[in-house]
């Protein structure tokens, strides 16, 4: 007989539910036990079968969407309500008694009606919120988020373009100015050379002329 | 779905976003579909409890204290159908394991291999349906929706050695069956 303890951990050993030490020493007990090694093999062929098991599919779109009567429905106690309804008949009761004997005031103010005891400053304003008005916040306020980001979708979108075209004059600026400085410099090289050509022709012809001056002279 | 996914869903239907609720829906209604064939066999009850399952999941998830425990959730509403519907309609029962209805037990020791899987399907259904309530859902949780037991102890609130000790009888008592309906389930090639 298997005691509990070791089919909780057949169980785990055989859903993969173990550390790598505990699958060890797991391995170990069964290793030493024919009863638990037989077991595990009884139950991993059961498990192998079952696993051929195949519920069928639903159908497309098989859920129904709720219709308005099943939204929202509030869930059913029925005997919590019960306590609800007779406690609130019991304080009924007990108020209508002691109305009797004390100066009740009831009437009626652009709130409701009011039912008090001895002389009730009737001037409590509560104005609350209904569900309806709130979820006509809840969709304005997603409406005006919507466009918010709409906006400043476009806004960064706008920035974005800017920032490129800016980027890019300055890249053709950076290039030009490059390119005229470049031309200068060439220029420059170009005259300099001129010059320097200019001064050693120079320098030669009057070498040339020294010489056929000194050849004349012989 | 991820886990976490599942919870921003289910804090946004907590705050009235009905569009999630779809999403939920429309991922939910296959599982909890296959969850519930498995207790009944049939297409009718399968899809009966899924939308039920869904319509109580809309109806009560602002009671949903834990948004991280919503898979637990949403099996432990389905299987809580099941059992009511089992019970409602009268079926299964503790039906005894030595009841064997004659037109399951095969005419002599079959090899799995050898069954057809329409027949073989059936063959197991039958088997589940034998299995005690409790054992039941442990077995389909765990061998049809993957749960660990971890997951299967949240679902069902129970302790997860429970839960262990409950598939193991599970285990047992549906290799029982089948040796009873000569199915042969060929264990010795595991050694």
């Amino acid at each position: 007989m298997i005691d509990e303890k070791s089919q909780q951990k057949l169980m785990d050993y055989l859903f993969d539910e173990m550390n790598s030490d505990e699958r060890k020493e797991f391995e170990q007990k069964i290793q030493n036990s024919e009863e638990l090694r037989n077991k595990l093999n009884e139950l991993k062929a059961t498990q192998s079968v079952i696993g051929n098991y195949s519920p069928e599919e639903p159908e497309e779109n098989g859920f129904h969407y709720l219709d308005e009567s099943e939204k929202r429905e509030t869930p059913k106690r029925p005997r919590r309500i019960n306590y609800v309804i007779l406690t609130a008949a019991a304080l009924v009761l007990i108020s209508i008694f002691i109305g009797l004997f004390s100066s009740v005031q009831f009437g009626e103010t652009e709130q409701g009606y009011y039912l008090a005891f001895g002389n009730p400053s009737v001037d409590v304003e509560q104005e609350g919120i209904s569900e309806e008005e709130l979820n006509e916040i809840i969709a304005q306020i997603r409406t005006e988020n919507s466009l918010m980001m709409n906006s400043m979708m476009e806004q960064i979108q706008q920035d974005q373009n800017a920032q490129f075209n800016e980027s890019l004059t300055a890249l053709a600026d950076y290039y030009e100015e490059r390119r005229n400085r470049d031309l200068m410099l060439f220029t420059e090289g170009l005259l300099q050379l001129e010059e320097s050509t200019a001064n050693q022709i120079d320098q030669t012809n009057r070498a040339l002329n020294g010489i056929i001056y000194a050849l004349s002279n012989e | 779905m991820e886990k976490q996914h599942e919870s921003y869903l289910a804090e946004f239907v907590q705050n009235g976003h009905d569009e999630s609720f779809q999403i939920i829906a429309e991922h939910w209604y296959p599982a909890i579909y296959r969850f519930a064939y498995s207790y009944f066999g049939n297409r009718d009850d399968a899809s009966e409890i899924a939308q039920k399952t869904l319509i109580k999941v809309y109806q009560n998830i602002r009671s949903l204290k834990e948004v991280g425990s919503f898979k637990s959730w949403i099996y432990r509403i389905a299987n809580n159908l099941c059992l009511d519907e089992l019970k409602r309609a009268g079926r299964r029962k503790s039906e005894s394991l030595s009841l064997i209805p004659k037109e399951l037990k095969l005419s002599e020791l079959t090899p799995v291999t050898e069954i057809e899987s329409k027949e073989l399907n059936s063959l197991i259904h039958q088997a589940l349906n034998r299995l005690p309530e409790q054992v039941r859902a442990v077995v389909i949780l765990k061998q049809f929706e993957e749960m660990t037991f971890i997951e299967i102890g949240d679902t069902l609130q129970i302790p997860e050695g429970t839960a262990k000790t409950r598939m193991y009888k599970g285990l047992d008592l549906l290799g029982s069956i089948l040796k009873q309906w000569n199915i042969e389930t060929d264990y010795l090639n595991y050694d």
